[in-house]
């Protein structure tokens, strides 16, 4: 008896304790937001328009790729984790046993363009031959019909999203050979590419610009149209997850995100609108 | 049952020779971590332990051959009298995963964890052991091989395992020549509702080992900053003349960030090694803050400080209580993450 005493005063303690203390307390109007970096224009601009509207709201955004955003879901300190990939099994199984319950929202369509030098003659590849550069079979450009130089591969980094959907549609699960540059965001890619003769990368439509090139794989340039279509063969949906379904700053915010002038933003940023 | 093991072992080489022919590079990640801890403690009146020490100092190699392949080597560096240069070294975690046959999960053969009970995701958020690791029930590692996978959306996971039955320690010519299965699900019907069980199957045909069957219910209860844990165990050994049982139950509220980076663990558990003597169980009182320098994730590294207070209690009406205070500073990195 004295046991279950012990156990129900320390369970109470803790009940009542538990709601007390500051963390319980989330301060009106802030809104923090996650994770993938190709999502990462869009939630910017996005909090901007956001932010002329409702004045009150403070809203922080971060990057740091897919991964490192849901794992601040699933720990609580983000309301928003951006994702350029679906959540995996063993992620949303930790989730749910922390008391999270993953709720995705898709807010546009990407393609994942592969982008080489501005000088590189080539404009044209196919998915095998991209396979064969990132996996390592091949490492000189003249072996894809290119000059006679090395190739040079930048590659995401392993909390990207893109790198996990690149993986899974270019190299069916492989590995990146072990050379290539791994690099934290889109924009370090697009910035070495740009900057390195010899360099191939992958990067979101966004990031697309004419100082760098994009190819078109087997056939297919990478453009709105073609991964709106499903033409294009590196084409995925971007996502916004929260914990459960949105309410509140985080559902005013997407709802936002999907209301024309949001779609509008998408659309600007060289992504394809959902709506 | 030779024959079998035989069989199975060289199966498994086919198999892993097979897949691992024609692999390139992959990746490794090298993650060190270790516990220094300092331990007070009293019995009654009089002081028992008054020390500093290097309670564990993991070096793990990780590599990752392909997606579906994976292996690790953890050797563990630790204080011991038992060394005359004052530490030993244990071999943990060794271990190769293979994700193939089964979707959303793996085959893993080697050094690895029991998947029994809370033991295989205990974190020491406080400094001592899980309940059925303190008490011995099971080890926490063994050797043999398992499968086990996620449940798809998030609703849990299962495991089966075949192990030694004696745990990391035992290798040499003193094994139980019998195997022990082992059995683990673990359900999430709701988010923050975990509710699991686990069987152990131990045979034994000469003394000194026994036929054991360990099985636990453990439970989950998580929202917000709240996340408690609870167990509850039990056993029966011996032979079938003079048998005994044993059980006990745990408690565990992890309180989150109650001040910034700090968290508050409670735990309450008591154990009794024999359901038909009274008096001769233990219960222990913990009361644990961590406090987190460093939060650690993914590949990042991580420095928390853990303070403990532990009163150990025996049931027999004039037995003393044992008194802890334990300091633990951890810290781990990596050299990156996969």
């Amino acid at each position: 008896m004295k046991r279950i005493w012990i156990l129900a005063v320390m369970l109470l303690a803790t009940s009542v304790f538990a709601f007390q203390w500051p963390w319980a307390k989330k301060r009106e109007g802030q809104l923090t937001i996650q994770g993938s970096t190709t999502v990462l224009p869009i939630a910017q601009m996005a909090a901007e328009e956001f932010i002329k509207k409702h004045p009150n709201a403070n809203i922080t955004v971060r990057g740091g790729g897919s991964g490192t955003g849901i794992a601040a879901l699933i720990d609580g300190t983000t309301d928003i984790a951006n994702a350029s990939r679906p959540m995996k099994t063993k992620e949303m199984k930790t989730a749910r046993s922390k008391g999270i319950d993953p709720y995705p929202t898709i807010i546009a369509r990407d393609g994942i363009a592969v982008v080489v030098h501005s000088s590189n003659p080539l404009s044209k590849m196919s998915l095998d031959q991209i396979r064969a550069i990132f996996s390592g079979d091949v490492s000189r450009w003249s072996d894809v019909g290119g000059k006679n130089e090395p190739i040079v591969v930048i590659s995401r980094d392993v909390a990207s999203g893109t790198f996990e959907v690149f993986k899974k549609l270019v190299l069916t699960g492989g590995k990146v050979r072990q050379d290539a540059l791994m690099l934290a965001s889109n924009m370090a890619v697009a910035t070495t590419v740009e900057k390195t003769p010899g360099a191939i990368g992958y990067v979101g439509l966004g990031y697309i610009s004419e100082r760098v090139k994009a190819v078109s794989i087997d056939g297919v340039i990478p453009t709105k149209e073609t991964s709106a279509s499903g033409e294009y063969p590196l084409a995925r949906p971007l996502y916004i997850y929260t914990n459960r379904e949105p309410s509140g700053l985080a559902k005013s915010f997407i709802d936002f995100v999907l209301r024309p002038e949001g779609q509008e933003i998408v659309d600007k940023q060289g992504f394809v609108p959902v709506r | 049952m030779e024959k079998w093991r035989v069989l199975m072992s060289l199966l498994g080489v086919l198999i892993a020779s097979s897949l691992l022919a024609g692999l390139k590079g992959g990746e490794s990640q090298i993650k060190a971590y270790s516990w220094y801890r300092y331990t007070y403690e009293q019995e009654d009146t009089d002081t028992k332990k008054n020390e500093f020490a290097v309670k564990r100092g993991y070096l793990r190699w990780e590599h990752q051959f392909t997606d579906k392949i994976k292996s690790r080597v953890t050797l563990d560096f630790f204080s011991s009298d038992k060394d005359p240069h004052g530490a030993g070294l244990k071999l943990k975690d060794t271990y190769v995963d293979l994700k193939y046959l089964i979707p959303e999960g793996k085959i893993k053969a080697g050094l690895q964890k029991t998947y029994f009970g809370l033991i295989y995701d205990w974190d020491y958020l406080t400094i001592q052991k899980a309940l059925e690791d303190k008490e011995k029930l099971v080890s926490s590692r063994d050797y043999g091989i398992s499968i086990g996978g996620n449940i798809p959306n998030g609703f849990g996971e299962w495991n089966l395992e075949i192990v030694n039955g004696e745990g990391y320690k035992k290798t040499g010519g003193d094994l139980n020549t019998e195997l022990a299965y082992l059995g683990n699900i673990r359900i999430i019907p709701i988010p923050g509702i975990t509710v699991g069980a686990s069987v152990l199957n131990e045979n034994a045909k000469e003394s000194p080992y026994e036929k054991r069957l360990p099985t636990v219910g453990m439970g989950r209860v998580a929202y917000g900053p709240i996340d408690v844990w609870l167990e509850y165990l039990w056993t029966d050994r011996g032979d079938k003349d003079n048998p005994t049982n044993s059980q006990g139950y745990m408690v565990m509220p992890i309180l989150k960030d109650v001040l910034p980076n700090l968290d508050i663990i409670p735990r309450y558990d008591h154990w009794d090694p024999n359901t038909d003597e009274e008096d001769d169980g233990p219960t222990r009182y913990i009361l644990g803050f961590n406090y987190h320098f460093v939060k650690a994730s993914k590949g990042k590294p991580g420095v928390m400080l853990q303070l403990n207070f532990e009163r150990k209690q025996k049931e027999e009406e004039d037995s003393k209580p044992e008194n802890q205070l334990l300091a633990q500073l951890r810290w781990e990195f990596a050299t990156g993450a996969f």
